[in-house]
């Protein structure tokens, strides 16, 4: 795709094409960024490197969602998928921001999460910075919490916080971004139930909104999303002078393994790969000078493990309010989870698959999960992808793992504390209890529905449905079968180029029907005698002076050579392909400095075509 | 979080006859992959203009070269991957995963699925071919891991790590189609159930393995000409030339394989 690139902060650049202007600030502010309830008192601790940062995140983030990946049939193999992102960015502390190490923790971290190429040139700027407080809706909020971490409104996040403030009773920051107006609802609704449950002195909220103003998004993927986030959740540590914040996301989820073939990269979103964990800590270690660490505690555990952490300290009748679907403008009326995106399927997957179905109401999913009929192409491929990758997993040995999923290995040397071999072990073991609670809801459900499936009055695209039916398998085959072809091919005689000369239609013919005619004839018949000769007498076979050949072809030398090179070229494409033979220049007719040319002594001319072998 | 975006099947002539296949229903796995294999037919030659696709397969020549002539630490600096002192086959897998993403997120690099497929299928063959060739008697510990690595220099070997290689590209192209579209014919004649979707994967699995069986002896035939007779190195405009010849054979087989079953 061709680069694209963006001036940030009102910075020219002379002679740039194809350029798109975003700024944060001043007169054509196109970009609106508002951090709420940070206490005037502990903003002063944000150093201007941080704001850098912020400003850094928020242009990306914008850039990200201005610029199209091409559409859903992935035309060309995708290649409008990978953009190719180029950001001027000015800065307050440009030192920092043009060590090697900056750039090279940003273009590696970025890339591998948006699954785009990035660069980046930081500038002086042209006009003076917004000031810290430009950024902040202040409030008197006086609170000092042991850790902060991240907050979406999903079950993961707030399973988290109530795991920290009711579990370890520890008092926390919850830092909360949003990009529609129902999920702030939602993360507001959460927190309120939290306060009334006696937490109120426990926890301090901080929603974050921002946003391309004034313009629509021309591509909804928001696969830089997790990098704006992890910068909220920076700047906030940092003003309350903490070198950690958590991210909660179960494992599975986290490491996202492809369900079907046609998800390559980062259309399985990288949000909390491990990979891109560690990358975050490397470029806020880098920009700050200081190490820099997040957490993420639910790396081993799957969805239905982290629902459960909401019974486990008291309050699973709050999982029924929250939310991780990524469609709301389809929520209507009491409708608040499509159920047919991956997060509602992952979601309901794992509520049912821990037990406590009763709190997360099943009348506010569009479609039920396992009864519902999936209509569209992609709701339909979603479920069955889904449900077939948890069978095949559960039915894949170790061994075999990374033969089957290479993807793993890029996160293998980023889990803490574990060797890479340790950590495809743990994997492996994660996936297979992912694996197990989705076979076990399906089972349950066959149980369930049996008189249903067995009356087939369910919708045939439901996930059901598409377990239940049975049909005859392609017969598999012999278990040596490979063993045996790959040995007879093996023990195949190397293939030899035999050619005969059918002089009365004026051909050279190879096996496979290939032939040369023309001036390609002619050049062969030229060099002919020679070869014959040589075969004849058991003898070396004489060169052609390239003279003498000109001379016989009524050619001039140059015009002689040239037409040598395409003859060579000619076999060499067709003959490769037809008879497997690697060629080389001289595999056909040989060219020996000053001694001439020649037709390779390894030939074989045969009587007629039926005598090829 | 944890979103996935699916894609959809191009509304074009030849897949609009592949689809007519699925709904018939009666068709056998060749008949229908060699469908598949004529309509996606030019996406496979598109890899060769990939810098991570060449860079995968250039890895694939040159990493047990490097490991069999400085030994493996050393070696494996050479093409770009810094491992411990005894690494393991995962450490060495992931080191290889490193370094192809590392092209992969060159700007200007130009690079599509094909290049991320590849990128999984050097890992995969790789992967392979390190437990099929490693000691079957015991389990292999690192030193045994690096003298199977270092094995793969010999022609022979390096035509069974194409092989694998240019199968598992061949596999992945296929279902980058087909995950697309069976899951929308569940419940026809083809595909009854999800059961069924592993069973016709298993089969086209196989399918593009036998296809691309053609390419053991003639990547070993091209590698010990290369490496060996003509001494030139295993490089991107020479591993380009090669891949240009392994997608048109194997696209013949699988033209062969359809004429075979009465499809083409």
């Amino acid at each position: 795709m061709e680069p694209r690139n963006f001036l940030c902060g009102g910075v020219t650049v002379p002679g740039l094409v194809k350029q798109v202007d975003l700024d944060i600030q001043g007169t054509n502010q196109n970009i609106e960024l508002k951090i709420e309830c940070i206490s005037k008192a502990t903003a002063k601790n944000i150093p201007p490197v941080l704001l850098d940062l912020l400003e850094v995140a928020a242009y990306v983030y914008c850039a990200d969602q201005r610029t199209r990946r091409g559409g859903d049939t992935l035309a060309n193999m995708g290649e409008s998928w990978r953009r190719d992102m180029r950001f001027t960015i000015p800065v307050r502390e440009l030192a920092i921001w043009n060590t090697q190490e900056v750039k090279d923790a940003l273009i590696e971290t970025l890339g591998f999460l948006s699954d785009d190429a990035y660069s980046f040139d930081f500038v002086s700027p042209t006009k003076a910075f917004t000031e810290v407080q430009g950024y902040f809706d202040f409030e008197d909020a006086d609170f000092t919490p042991d850790e902060v971490a991240l907050f979406s409104g999903g079950v993961d996040s707030f399973s988290g916080a109530v795991q920290d403030l009711i579990g370890n009773k520890k008092k926390m920051v919850l830092v909360g971004h949003h990009s529609a107006n129902q999920v702030v609802n939602v993360q507001k609704e959460l927190v309120e139930q939290l306060r009334q449950r006696g937490l109120k002195d426990e926890f301090l909220y901080i929603p974050v909104t921002i946003h391309n103003k004034g313009q629509q998004a021309a591509e909804y993927t928001q696969r830089a999303r997790s990098f704006l986030f992890a910068c909220l959740g920076m700047v906030v540590a940092k003003t309350y002078k903490k070198n950690a914040f958590t991210f909660y996301e179960n494992g599975v989820v986290g490491l996202n393994l492809p369900i079907t073939k046609d998800v390559m990269g980062g259309r399985a979103t990288r949000t909390t790969h491990p990979k891109v964990i560690r990358g975050f800590e490397r470029i806020f270690s880098a920009v700050l000078q200081e190490p820099i660490t997040i957490s993420t505690p639910y790396q081993w555990d799957t969805k239905k493990e982290v629902i459960l952490k909401l019974q486990a300290n008291g309050v699973p009748e709050l999982l029924g309010l929250t939310n991780s679907c990524t469609r709301p403008r389809t929520w209507i009326g009491n409708i608040r989870h499509c159920g047919v995106c991956s997060q509602c399927v992952d979601r309901r997957f794992g509520v049912l698959a821990a037990g406590i179905e009763a709190h997360d109401d099943a009348s506010k999913y569009g479609v039920d999960l396992l009864t519902g009929a999936r209509n569209d192409d992609q709701e339909f491929t979603m479920g069955a992808g889904y449900v077939r990758f948890a069978q095949e997993f559960r039915a894949l040995p170790k061994k075999n793992f990374i033969t089957e999923f290479p993807e793993i290995t890029a996160a293998a040397k980023h889990l803490p504390g574990l060797t890479p071999d340790a950590a495809v072990d743990k994997i492996y073991e994660l996936y297979q209890r992912h694996s197990g609670d989705v076979m076990g809801v399906i089972q349950k459900g066959l149980v369930e529905h049996q008189e249903e499936l067995a009356a087939r009055t369910l919708p045939p695209s439901s996930i059901l449905a598409m377990n239940f039916n049975q049909s005859k398998l392609e017969p598999a085959p012999v278990a040596d079968t490979m063993a045996q072809v790959k040995s007879f091919m093996d023990n195949l005689q190397a293939p030899v180029l035999e050619f005969f000369v059918d002089e009365m239609n004026q051909s050279i013919i190879f096996k496979g029907g290939f032939a040369l005619t023309g001036a390609d004839y002619n050049l062969v018949l030229a060099l002919l005698p020679n070869f014959r000769t040589g075969k004849r007498n058991n003898a070396e076979i004489a060169y052609v002076r390239a003279p003498d050949l000109a001379d016989a072809l009524s050619m001039q030398e140059p015009s002689m050579r040239q037409a040598i090179g395409r003859t060579r070229a000619k076999v060499q494409e067709q003959l490769t392909v037809d008879l497997g033979i690697p060629f080389g220049p001289d595999d056909f007719i040989e060219n020996k400095d000053r001694a001439g040319y020649r037709l390779a002594p390894a030939l074989r001319e045969v009587a007629g075509v039926a005598d090829f072998r | 979080m944890g979103h996935v975006r699916l894609g959809r099947i191009p509304a074009t002539r030849q897949w609009k006859q592949v689809i007519e296949y699925l709904k018939l229903g009666d068709i056998s796995v060749t008949q229908l992959a060699t469908a598949v294999a004529d309509a996606s037919e030019k996406s496979l030659i598109k890899a060769t203009s990939d810098p991570v696709f060449l860079e995968a397969l250039c890895m694939l020549g040159k990493l047990p070269q490097m490991v069999k002539e400085h030994g493996v630490q050393a070696g494996l600096a050479k093409v770009g991957i810094q491992v411990s002192a005894n690494p393991s086959a995962v450490e060495i897998l992931t080191g290889v995963n490193s370094a192809i993403e590392t092209v992969q997120r060159t700007p200007g690099a130009k690079t599509t699925d094909l290049g991320e497929m590849a990128k999984q299928a050097a890992v995969h063959a790789l992967s392979e071919a390190i437990n099929d060739f490693g000691p079957q008697l015991w389990t292999p510990n690192n030193t045994d891991v690096h003298t199977t690595v270092a094995s793969f220099a010999a022609p022979e070997k390096f035509g069974e790590l194409a092989y694998r290689f240019f199968a598992n590209v061949a596999e992945r192209n296929l279902k980058y189609y087909t995950d697309r579209m069976i899951p929308h014919y569940l419940g026809s004649d083809r595909v009854k159930s999800v059961g069924d979707m592993a069973g016709f994967d298993n089969a086209l699995g196989l399918h593009c393995k036998e296809a691309a069986l053609i390419m053991r002896p003639f990547a070993k035939d091209w590698h010990g000409k290369l490496v060996f007779q003509s001494k030139k190195p295993i490089d991107a405009k020479n591993v380009k030339g090669f891949a240009d010849v392994s997608f048109k054979k194997i696209n013949k087989e699988f033209a062969i394989r359809g004429n075979a079953n009465g499809t083409a």
